[in-house]
Parts: structure tokens; C-alpha cells; sequence
């Protein structure tokens, strides 16, 4: 601190409005991340005191079978998620671009899914999606089947995406359609004077330029599918043989059932990382700057 | 100004309405826990209603366990919270002695007045199935066999003039009435949870076995030639497409997509409610076994039962006791539950006792079930029930349903997996 | 893909507004299925059947008689959302201001903090966070519904972009009136960023009124549970019973709902914000 220069009043308003928010954050964020911190060294029960073991956690969580397929859940799930969300978000993107007066209207019907009540709206569909449900009732009428969504493990996992991207699509749209907004017209004259089809269009020109919010979405798609509770938790419980369990569940699970904290602590961290790895894994793949010559 | 103060007003008046619960244990009330089904806590609401307007003791307040998951998972973290009643019912066996593990109930069978009630509900054949080295966790409430409802027009229309009690009965009933796709003969899987296997696979290995243990400790007994034969029967049904994978929201007896399924005697208050012609067509069959009891009587199945537990951590754990002693001692109060739950109680003098006589003549469903209270088995003693059933869900029942394993493959993993987890936990 | 005239463009927009009016198919078919009696949910197409309110009353009657306390519920989720919001507003727009207007020593680091905040998942911190409100006693109580939620990093982060772009003539007017910070932040900045605001209350509205995996371990008795949590014990408990099942959905739902078409314009306005 220079010494002699007393602090203006401004600087002490601002130094006391954010002094504020960081001993909040220190006790409601700091104190949980050391605590963190120390429960994925100590062995504890809850009903015990906590004894100090070193990484033996790490190596017993890293090996855990059950661990390992909720982290493999998460893959099927954005296997499925993935495609779903994103060629919704593009239909909505370039929808929103084509309707003219119509676009707050198409804007709010698919951005309400995404601000009602996911716990609300999980129970929904539980019955939308049960064998006697209207959706099993039009495929019924349709194809002669009915589809035992929360008998088999990979239907079980499509009907959680077909879900989660429901909720999510508005929101993807909008940001796709704010990053179509900024593509310039004069290029697709020039791609049609090279007589460039509708598809090379879009595959050449569309997503390329799109390309940062595309990445957008992506990182958006990773950050909800290791999060991923409410959903599977109330339509399948962790689905047929540990189908759905996702990470957030088994935690869950592993603190409150098995009474296992610090194993659950563990898979806390271990979930973060192989999170942020894979969103760096993501970037490094796909992302790429667009600058327009 | 004037607004600021009143916003500041305004939050501490809101942080001071937030204070918790100022004492946590309280030793002039007893909380009571609850199943959440709705015909229990009927009962309950009854029970407790009359304790407390005769004053008999210490006021009881209850609520339904409030589960959004298992029950158990809600007591344990309430446990690890801190807020756990004194006296909770919906226990069964496995988690009671799971709790006694953790060393957070204690023992009934030092409480006063136990071996009054135990001698008084004629309970010795089945307080075994509840003690673990003399120690008594939980007392057991009800006992309820697992039976299978038919719909008794469709048997008689296939030409059948009793539920079918062996798996060739069945193969043929199913041959006879089947139509792929629309109607199936039997609901074989119960669900999907690891509760489902005690109303499925371990029902049937009862039946199959006459009674015999599926689980020893730390050892998984179930493949032997009991085992096989139950896992051969599910496994036949779904080969021959006699059982479909899920008959998940409707009730399939009422539309008759199948004929058979196994059903709980909580089940008929809720069909009255809101299938009531097809509760008076409903005609109740034991489990199928190799071969039928011909003479010798009612066969082994599965024993729902249920018992409750009082906390080391209550502070009125006698009087909780008194609570629990009287209502499940007074035949009154047993009767009264009969009437709501159709469950039948743990005691062994149900159709000896003058008292329930009256009601076991007028209800035929109650009656099929007490007959078979003997023979039924509540399930294995073991800390690790959830983790059992579950490996018998996956690596069992699941590639049983889907055909990805045959029959003794399946067990033979099923047993491994399981000797090999509590072997790990042990 | 210009707006074409012709068979294509109209198909195209035919299509899109019946893709966008897909989207509104739960909703509807959760309403519809809360005015009909239980028997007929399945076995009736959407708009047929009969109406009754008997699934509403059903659920409050279960109140009474079964100690289900629904509108306690809605009560405690409404005090819960509207302090936790109340109070993250207030907190935000000061804070904001503070790091976006205010010259004082670490506020570049103090930006950097928020966001690192924002890129660590907050669900790592369920746990801890569990048994620290434990260590302070406050399981099983409001406060533990509210006290972690009263500030939010990211909102501090988000109104800090919108009031960063704010001109400097405003506060030199301000200055000149010799506004104190107060006055500042209501009378000035506010008004301007209004659209920014609406994004930050409608988003922690609908977190907090929605919020389940906290609510479920933090909290164990009914009568002091939020309505999310309560609807979904009463599910596992009466899911036999679609027609009441749905109409507590109806209730969680119809508030978030309402909100919504309320501010739709501040919403809009406040999305294309944020995403540039």
C-alpha cells in the first residue's frame, strides 16, 4: 500500500462493498472448498471423527466400478445430447432468423421450457414418458409398439436427453441465433455466385462463422451433463442396473446411503477435474478463430 | 433513510425468524415416523388419536417419512443430521440390523415389557427371523406373504378353476390366454429397484426351496438347484414372451394386458378407491413352485415384514416403548390396522384369535394371507441387503429379462459378484 | 437461407411455429392432466375427459388429513425465493457498481476472483457445504435455505458487463448532486440497466424456487419444506394418483410461468445481452 496517500472515499466504499462479498464468500465458499479438501484425505462416517489417510482415497475411488460407469454414463449421455440439442438449437436459431414478426413469440414458447420447474416438469414427464403415457400411445398408433423407455438402459439414457434437451434448446437457440445475427449476407451472395448449395452453406460457411458460440453451447452441454441430478434421480432413480446413475446421484448416494463422506468428497473432485478435462479437451479440438478476411 | 432502516428492519427480522429448532431432543413428546402410504397412516393417525386422548403417556406427534428416494436413505441422512425421531416403523430387518451397526438404535429386548409382548402376541416362531446374537434392533409390526392376484374371470374363461400354483400350470394357463403384444399371462418382474427382487426373484426362490435361506452372512447361497429353478421359471416367461418388460403406470389386472401379478394386501384399499370392479374379480394364488404343496399345505414365499426402531439418541426411549408395546399388544389396535392395511400383524394367533374372526370371515383377500403368515419368510438378516439386491438386479434379473444370459450363467455371476462385495465390505 | 418467399419459406415458417408450439405440449398436457380425474389421464386424449377441480382439492385436502401442508409449502418456497432474490439483487447491484465504477486497490483481482468462482462447478459443494451448516446448526431450518444463497458471484459478474458499458456523463451528473451511493445505484444505474436486472431476479427466482438436491438433505421434516421437495415426497408416496401428482407440478410451476409472461420483454431484451 503507498504509504502517505490516505484512501479516498471511493476506494474505501469499494474496498467495504467488496470486502463484503469476499467474507461471504469465504465462509460460504472458502471454509466448504477446504473442507473439501481435507475430507477426500481423512477416512470418515459421520458418526465418528475423522482420521487422516492420505491418498488412499483417491486410489479406492479411482478404482470403484460404480465410479468409473457414472463417469461412462455421463459420455452416453452427451452421445445422445449432443446431437439432439444441437441440431434443435440450429432449428430454432435459423427458425428464429427466417419468421419476421413472429420472433418473440417462437423465442418464448422455447425459452419457457427452460425457466419452469425442472422437478416439476421431471415428474411430467415420468408419466408422459410410462408405457401407457401419451407418447407411448401415439407411437403405439403409429408403429404398433410401445417403447419400454425406463426398462432399458439406452432408451432409459435417450428419454433423460430427450428431457434435458427439451429444457435447453430455447436457450442454445438464442445463443446460436445471436452468433447467425452477426454473419454477414454478402457472403452467402458470394458463396451463390459460386454456385455453393444450400448444404455447403451451412456445413462451409454457417457453422464455421458460428463457431464461438457453438463452442459456447458445447461447453454449456458438458457443465449441465456432469451436473445432472433432479432428472434422472425422479424419472429412473439411476435407471435399469445403474443405467442413469450419474456422478451428482452417486455422490449422493455414497454420502447418504453408504454414510461414506469422504469417499463422496473424493468423487467430488475427481468429477470437477475430468470435467474441466474434458472441456479443454473440447476447446483444443474444435475451437477455432474465425476472423472474416 | 426511511426505506433503508426499514429494509434493515425488515432483515433481521427475517434472519431472527430463521433460528432452528432452539432444543433438538425433546423429552416431552415422542416423534413418531411413519410409511409413507396413505392406508398406514390412516391407521396411524387413529392410533395416535386415541394415545393421546386417553393420555396413556407421553403425547405422540407423527409424520410420514419424508422420502423422496427409499425411506432408508431419508433416515439415514436424517440420522446424520441430526434430526431423526425417537421411535421410526417401516424398518426391515437388514436395515434394522444395519442400524444396529452403526450403533444408532438400541436394543428392544432390554426394554420393559418385552417379553410380555412377545409372549402375548404369541411372536417366538418369528421373533428369530429378527434377533442377531440375542439382540433384538427392531420389533417386527407386520408380516405380510407375498401372494400373486389372478383375475379369476380370465382363469376361468382359459379353463382354470384355481389360481395356478406350478410353473406347468402357468405355462399352460399362459399358452392358452396369451396374445403377443396385447395380453400377457403374468407380471414376473415387480420393477426395476432393488426393493422389487423380495416381490419377484426371492418370492419364487422361497417358493421354490420351501423356506430356505438365499443368504448366509457373507455368502451368497442362491445358486443351487432352488435358485435355478426360479431363475429358469422368469426365465421362460420372457423367452416366451408370456411377460413383458414393464407394466409400468396402468395397472395391467384391471385392462387385462396380464392376468396374474403380485400384489399386496395395501393394494386393495387402493383398488377399492379406484378399481373396484376389479378387486371383486380378483382371486389370490400362492407363489408357483416346482412342484404344488399338494397336501402338505401352504408353500414357502417371501414375508414382507416390516418392525420399527427406537434411537439411541431419544431421550423418551422407554416410553416410546410403551407407546409401541401398546399398540402393537392391543388386539384392538390390531384389528384396526387389519381393517386399514390389510396387513396382516406379526403375531402367530391370527386365525386362532376370536377377535379377528369377524373380519377374516368377510374378507377372503385378508384370509389368504393369513394362512400363509407360517410359511413365509421375512428376508435375510444382512447389513448389506441394498447392495445384495442390487447385484441381483443387475447381473440377475436384468440379462434374465433381456435374454442376454441363460439361467445358470446369470446366478453363477450373480453369486460372485456378491460373495465378492460383502468379502469387501466385511 | 434468406426469409424466401415461395412454398419454401412458408412451409418453413408453418414448420417453426408448429416446432415452437411442440415445446408448449407438456405444459399443456401437465394442466390438462390436473383437471381431469386420475382414471382418465391415460386413457383420454388431451382435451377430452372430464374437468374437475377435485385433484386440486385432493391435494390440499391431504393437508388436513395427512399432513402434507401444500400450501405451508408454497408458503416457505415463496419466502425463501423472494428473500434469497431480494437480497441478491440489493447485494449484486451494490457490489457490481462497486467493481465496475468505483476505482479501489484489487479490484482487477477482485474480478478475477468472480470468475473463477463462476468456472468452479458449484455442486462440488453440496457436501461441505452440508456439514458446515450442520457445524452452525442451522439443518432442518430456513436459514439453511437462505444464508448460502444471499450474495451470487455471478450476479455481481453479469451486472458488473452492464454497468461497465454505462457513459460517464451519468455519474457526473450524479456527482454533481452530490448523490451518496445510495441514491447512486437506485436513481441512477438501475433504472438504466433494467434489462440486466430482470435477467439476474428471474434466473435466481427460478433457481431457488426450484432447487431440490439442496432442500433434500438440508431439510427433514414437512412443515418446513420447500414446495419443490414436498411435491416430490408426495409423488413417491401417492404416484398411483396422476391427476393430483400433476396439479402440485401446476402449483410449482405456475409461478415461474407467471413470471415469465409477465417480464417476457425485459427477459428477451436481457438474454441478448448477456450473450454478446
Amino acid at each position: 500500500m503507498r504509504t502517505g496517500r490516505p484512501l479516498s472515499r471511493e476506494a474505501v466504499i469499494g474496498l467495504s462493498l467488496a470486502g463484503a462479498y469476499l467474507l461471504f464468500a469465504a465462509v460460504f465458499w472458502a471454509y466448504p472448498f477446504f473442507w473439501l479438501a481435507r475430507l477426500s484425505v481423512t477416512q470418515w462416517r459421520f458418526f465418528d471423527e475423522p482420521v487422516f489417510t492420505g491418498a488412499r482415497n483417491f486410489l479406492r475411488t479411482v478404482r470403484d466400478p460404480q465410479f468409473l460407469l457414472s463417469l461412462w454414463n455421463v459420455v452416453r449421455f452427451l452421445l445422445f445430447y449432443l446431437p439432439i440439442a444441437v441440431a434443435g438449437a440450429l432449428t430454432v436459431a435459423f427458425g428464429l432468423r427466417h419468421v419476421g414478426r413472429g420472433k418473440a413469440f417462437v423465442a418464448l414458447c422455447f425459452l419457457l421450457s427452460n425457466v419452469s420447474s425442472g422437478v416439476a416438469m421431471a415428474l411430467v414427464f415420468t408419466k408422459i414418458f410410462s408405457t401407457t403415457g401419451p407418447l407411448n400411445a401415439l407411437v403405439f398408433d403409429w408403429v404398433g409398439v410401445r417403447i419400454p423407455w425406463t426398462n432399458d438402459p439406452t432408451l432409459a439414457m435417450l428419454a433423460i436427453a430427450l428431457v434435458v434437451a427439451w429444457k435447453f434448446v430455447g436457450y442454445y437457440g438464442l445463443i446460436l441465433y445471436s452468433g447467425l445475427l452477426a454473419v454477414p449476407r454478402d457472403i452467402y451472395d458470394a458463396a451463390r455466385l459460386d454456385h455453393a448449395g444450400p448444404l455447403t452453406r451451412l456445413v462451409r460457411i454457417t457453422l464455421p462463422l458460428l463457431n464461438a458460440q457453438l463452442m459456447m453451447v458445447l461447453v454449456f452441454a458438458i457443465l449441465v451433463s456432469f451436473g445432472l441430478f433432479t432428472e434422472p434421480f425422479l424419472i429412473t432413480g439411476g435407471g435399469p442396473a445403474d443405467g442413469t446413475a450419474t456422478p451428482q446421484m452417486l455422490i449422493y448416494e455414497t454420502a447418504f446411503r453408504r454414510l461414506q463422506p469422504s469417499h463422496a468428497a473424493t468423487m467430488s473432485i475427481l468429477v470437477s477435474a475430468v470435467s474441466y478435462a474434458l472441456i479443454a479437451a473440447a476447446r483444443r479440438l474444435f475451437e477455432r478463430k474465425v476472423v472474416l478476411a | 433513510m426511511n426505506r433503508r432502516d426499514l429494509l434493515v428492519t425488515g432483515g433481521l427480522a427475517l434472519l431472527a425468524g430463521c433460528s432452528p429448532r432452539a432444543e433438538r431432543r425433546r423429552a416431552d413428546v415422542i416423534r413418531l415416523w411413519v410409511a409413507p402410504n396413505a392406508a398406514e397412516e390412516a391407521f396411524w393417525k387413529i392410533a395416535v388419536g386415541r394415545w393421546n386422548a386417553a393420555g396413556r403417556g407421553l403425547p405422540v406427534r407423527f409424520t410420514t417419512i419424508p422420502t423422496a428416494g427409499n425411506s432408508e436413505d431419508t433416515v439415514l441422512s436424517a440420522l446424520v443430521a441430526g434430526t431423526e425421531p425417537d421411535l421410526c416403523t417401516n424398518v426391515f430387518s437388514g436395515f434394522a440390523v444395519q442400524l444396529a451397526a452403526l450403533g444408532q438404535v438400541i436394543d428392544l429386548a432390554t426394554q420393559g415389557g418385552f417379553t410380555d409382548l412377545v409372549a402375548h402376541r404369541r411372536m417366538d416362531a418369528i421373533m428369530p427371523g429378527w434377533t442377531r446374537g440375542g439382540r433384538v434392533a427392531a420389533m417386527p409390526i407386520y408380516s405380510s406373504p407375498t401372494l400373486i392376484w389372478w383375475r379369476g374371470d380370465l382363469l376361468e374363461a382359459a379353463g382354470l378353476s384355481a389360481p395356478p400354483a406350478t410353473y406347468d400350470e402357468v405355462y399352460r394357463f399362459c399358452d392358452r390366454y396369451v396374445r403377443p403384444g396385447a395380453r400377457y399371462g403374468m407380471q414376473v418382474v415387480a420393477g426395476r429397484s432393488w426393493q422389487d427382487r423380495w416381490f419377484d426373484f426371492i418370492a419364487f426362490y422361497y417358493a421354490a426351496s420351501g423356506g430356505r435361506p438365499y443368504l448366509d452372512g457373507d455368502r451368497a447361497l442362491y445358486a443351487n438347484a432352488a435358485g435355478l429353478a426360479a431363475a429358469g421359471f422368469m426365465d421362460a416367461m420372457f423367452r416366451r414372451g408370456w411377460t413383458a418388460l414393464d407394466f409400468d403406470a396402468e395397472e395391467p389386472l384391471v385392462t387385462g394386458l396380464a392376468a396374474g401379478a403380485t400384489r399386496g394386501p395395501w393394494d386393495v384399499e387402493r383398488y377399492a378407491r379406484i378399481y373396484p370392479d376389479t378387486l371383486a374379480r380378483i382371486a389370490v394364488g400362492p407363489v408357483p413352485a416346482v412342484q404344488s404343496g399338494e397336501g402338505v399345505g401352504p408353500g414357502s414365499t417371501f414375508s414382507d415384514s416390516k418392525g420399527a426402531v427406537i434411537f439411541r439418541s431419544s431421550l423418551v426411549a422407554q416410553q416410546a416403548f410403551e407407546f409401541l408395546a401398546w399398540v402393537l399388544g392391543d388386539e384392538a389396535m390390531n384389528l384396526l390396522w387389519l381393517q386399514r392395511t390389510g396387513l396382516s400383524p406379526a403375531r402367530g394367533d391370527l386365525l386362532d384369535n376370536p377377535r379377528f374372526a369377524g373380519y377374516y370371515r368377510t374378507n377372503a383377500i385378508a384370509r389368504a394371507y393369513a394362512e400363509h403368515v407360517a410359511t413365509a419368510r421375512p428376508p435375510a438378516l444382512s447389513e448389506h441387503t441394498i447392495d445384495v439386491q442390487k447385484i441381483m438386479t443387475s447381473r440377475l434379473v436384468e440379462p434374465l429379462m433381456t435374454g442376454s444370459a441363460a439361467p445358470a450363467q446369470a446366478l453363477a455371476d450373480a453369486v460372485a459378484r456378491t460373495d465378492r462385495m460383502l468379502e469387501a465390505q466385511a | 437461407m434468406t426469409a424466401g418467399r415461395g412454398l419454401g419459406g412458408w412451409a418453413a415458417t408453418i414448420g417453426i411455429y408448429a416446432l415452437a408450439l411442440t415445446w408448449l405440449y407438456p405444459f399443456a398436457w401437465m394442466v390438462a392432466a390436473s383437471l381431469k380425474p386420475t382414471a382418465q389421464v391415460y386413457t383420454t386424449a388431451l382435451f377430452q375427459g372430464d374437468w374437475t377441480l377435485d385433484n386440486f382439492r385432493f391435494l390440499f385436502a391431504t393437508a388436513d388429513t395427512l399432513d402434507r401442508p401444500f400450501l405451508q409449502a408454497m408458503g416457505i418456497s415463496a419466502l425463501v425465493t423472494f428473500s434469497v432474490t431480494a437480497s441478491v439483487l440489493l447485494s449484486s447491484a451494490f457490489i457490481a457498481f462497486a467493481l465496475a465504477r468505483l476505482r479501489f486497490p484489487g479490484a482487477k483481482l477482485f474480478g478475477d476472483f468472480l470468475l473463477l468462482q463462476m468456472v468452479i462447478p458449484t455442486t462440488m459443494f453440496i457436501l461441505p457445504l452440508f456439514v458446515l451448516v450442520k457445524q452452525l446448526g442451522l439443518l432442518n431450518s430456513l436459514a439453511a435455505l437462505i444464508l448460502p444463497s444471499l450474495m451470487s458471484g455471478w450476479g455481481i459478474y453479469m451486472m458488473s458487463q452492464s454497468f461497465k458499458a454505462m457513459p460517464e456523463e451519468y455519474f457526473d451528473a450524479a456527482r454533481l448532486d452530490r448523490a451518496g451511493l445510495w441514491r447512486t445505484v437506485t436513481a441512477v444505474v438501475a433504472p438504466l440497466n433494467k434489462s440486466i436486472i430482470a435477467i439476474v431476479a428471474l434466473f435466481t427466482f427460478t433457481g431457488t424456487w426450484d432447487n431440490f438436491l439442496w432442500p433434500l438433505i438440508a431439510i427433514s421434516d414437512t412443515d418446513r419444506m420447500p414446495l419443490a421437495v414436498l411435491l416430490a415426497t408426495f409423488s413417491k408416496q401417492y404416484g398411483g394418483y396422476a391427476g393430483p401428482v400433476m396439479a402440485g407440478a401446476v402449483l410449482q410451476t405456475l409461478p415461474l410461468v407467471t413470471l415469465f409472461v409477465l417480464f417476457r420483454r425485459q427477459f428477451l431484451q436481457g438474454m441478448s445481452l448477456t450473450l454478446k
